[in-house]
């Protein structure tokens, strides 16, 4: 079974019954997505599947040969970070982080999808599936907006991170 | 225990024989509900039937013209509830729009009907058919009649005739990922007559038809009047989500107000809108 993840190939040694959250974590040590619940409800293990998010946590290996997933290690590096990051970012969309992967994936394909601006009701359906217990939510909904109006605040300073890349 | 055989048919002929009589066998439509009792180790099948490749996805409409009214809708047992939201009149698009995003797009139609899932009550009231396989082969039920002994049953596909117009009504708590606590769907089919159907009555309890609104409906009785007949219909029952008690309560309520949105025959309006709690 073969997957392309972040555009790379790698061929699972996981059986068909086994989760996309366990290739991604267990076989590629890939942690950006978080396996909160593992059933569904949290939105913490979202990834994009042919650029659809999608529970990596429902997602079974056998349904997924071939597919392309893109987890949140490929949306941007700290030193490029991409616009949704720098958005959630700047708006202080962040606390925990535990949800963040899930919410940049979802909001990043919800920008795609709509090819422009969205409106504030779209993101709350949009990311309706996806919990955060420290932000309100409030920072997180300003932020996608803003990232889809290409609205930058520019008032942060650029970060400087380290970059460790996780050896799979 | 042994790993589980897993079939991943290609064909609807090797998803089929792969169910054969449905004994021992897990069927995985989108997963959404078998995966997280495969992850946790509450469930340990001896069998794995996967349908995502057994083309039974598709979506058919008979009706091209446009009219409202009339013709028929044939939806794949593994087309996505988001698929389904899509193309499907009310109340069935209401009813598919489930919370949220991401399970939409991978929930099956065929797997909402095993689990007495929110379409169930939309289905009811619209008159659909449901094919399926299983021991005796072929068969094409009632969904009414479905949904009460399901088991032993691979759905193939649901028949679902394009009703004038229909409402579909929910209490539930918004993207909360529970059943609802009652759902109600009304469609004034083609022929003009109004059905009336309500489900989430307990937990995984079938959706079930409102013959005593229906008549009442049908003799001239107002929406309020009618509805108000539901309770002679149902039998609710205590569950986490809500009592038995406060159900009775408000289920007419629901259903007065989606008969009152049910636009007169004819009328092409739909409306569906979300009760908050």
């Amino acid at each position: 079974m073969n997957l392309i993840v972040n555009g790379r190939v790698h061929t699972t040694a996981a059986g068909p019954l086994m989760t996309l959250l366990y290739v991604l974590r267990e076989e590629l040590g890939l942690t950006g997505a978080k396996a909160g619940c593992q059933h569904g409800s949290c939105g913490a293990c979202t990834v994009l599947v042919d650029g659809e998010p999608r529970r990596s946590c429902l997602a079974l290996v056998g349904t997924l040969d071939g597919a392309s997933i893109t987890t949140v290690e490929a949306l941007g590096e700290p030193s490029h970070l991409s616009d949704v990051q720098v958005a959630f970012n700047e708006h202080y969309a962040a606390q925990c982080g535990f949800c963040t992967p899930g919410m940049l994936l979802a909001a990043t394909a919800l920008i795609k999808r709509k090819g422009g601006p969205v409106e504030r009701d779209e993101v709350v359906e949009a990311l309706g599936g996806h919990y955060c217990r420290c932000t309100g939510y409030v920072k997180i909904l300003d932020a996608v907006v803003a990232a889809s109006r290409g609205e930058r605040l520019g008032h942060m300073a650029p970060l400087t991170l380290e970059v460790r890349p996780v050896e799979p | 225990m042994p790993d589980p055989e897993v079939v991943m048919a290609s064909s609807l002929a090797e998803a089929v024989a792969a169910f054969g009589d449905g004994s021992g066998v897990t069927v995985i439509g989108g997963g959404t509900v078998v995966t997280p009792l495969l992850t946790h180790g509450a469930l340990w099948p001896k069998a794995v039937l996967m349908l995502q490749g057994a083309g039974l996805a598709g979506i058919t409409d008979s009706m091209v013209d446009g009219t409202v009214g009339g013709g028929t809708l044939e939806i794949g047992a593994a087309a996505t509830l988001a698929a389904v939201a899509d193309v499907a009149p009310e109340p069935l698009a209401s009813a598919a729009r489930i919370p949220d995003y991401e399970i939409r797009g991978q929930a099956t139609l065929g797997g909402n009907l095993m689990i007495g899932g929110d379409l169930q009550t939309a289905l009811v009231a619209m008159g659909a058919r449901v094919r399926s396989a299983g021991a005796g082969g072929e068969r094409v039920d009632p969904v009414a009649e479905f949904i009460a002994a399901p088991s032993g049953r691979l759905v193939l596909s649901v028949e679902v005739p394009r009703p004038r117009a229909g409402v579909f009504v929910q209490q539930r708590r918004r993207h909360s990922h529970t059943h609802p606590v009652l759902t109600v769907a009304v469609a004034r089919r083609a022929d003009g007559g109004v059905h009336v159907a309500v489900g989430s009555l307990a937990e995984r309890a079938p959706a079930v038809a409102c013959p005593s609104v229906e008549h009442a409906l049908a003799g001239g009785a107002g929406p309020r009047e009618a509805a108000a007949k539901v309770v002679d219909d149902v039998l609710p029952e205590d569950d986490p989500l809500a009592s038995a008690w406060y159900r009775r309560r408000v289920l007419p309520v629901l259903v007065a107000r989606a008969l009152e949105q049910l636009e007169p025959a004819g009328g092409g309006h739909m409306n569906s809108p979300e009760v908050g709690t």
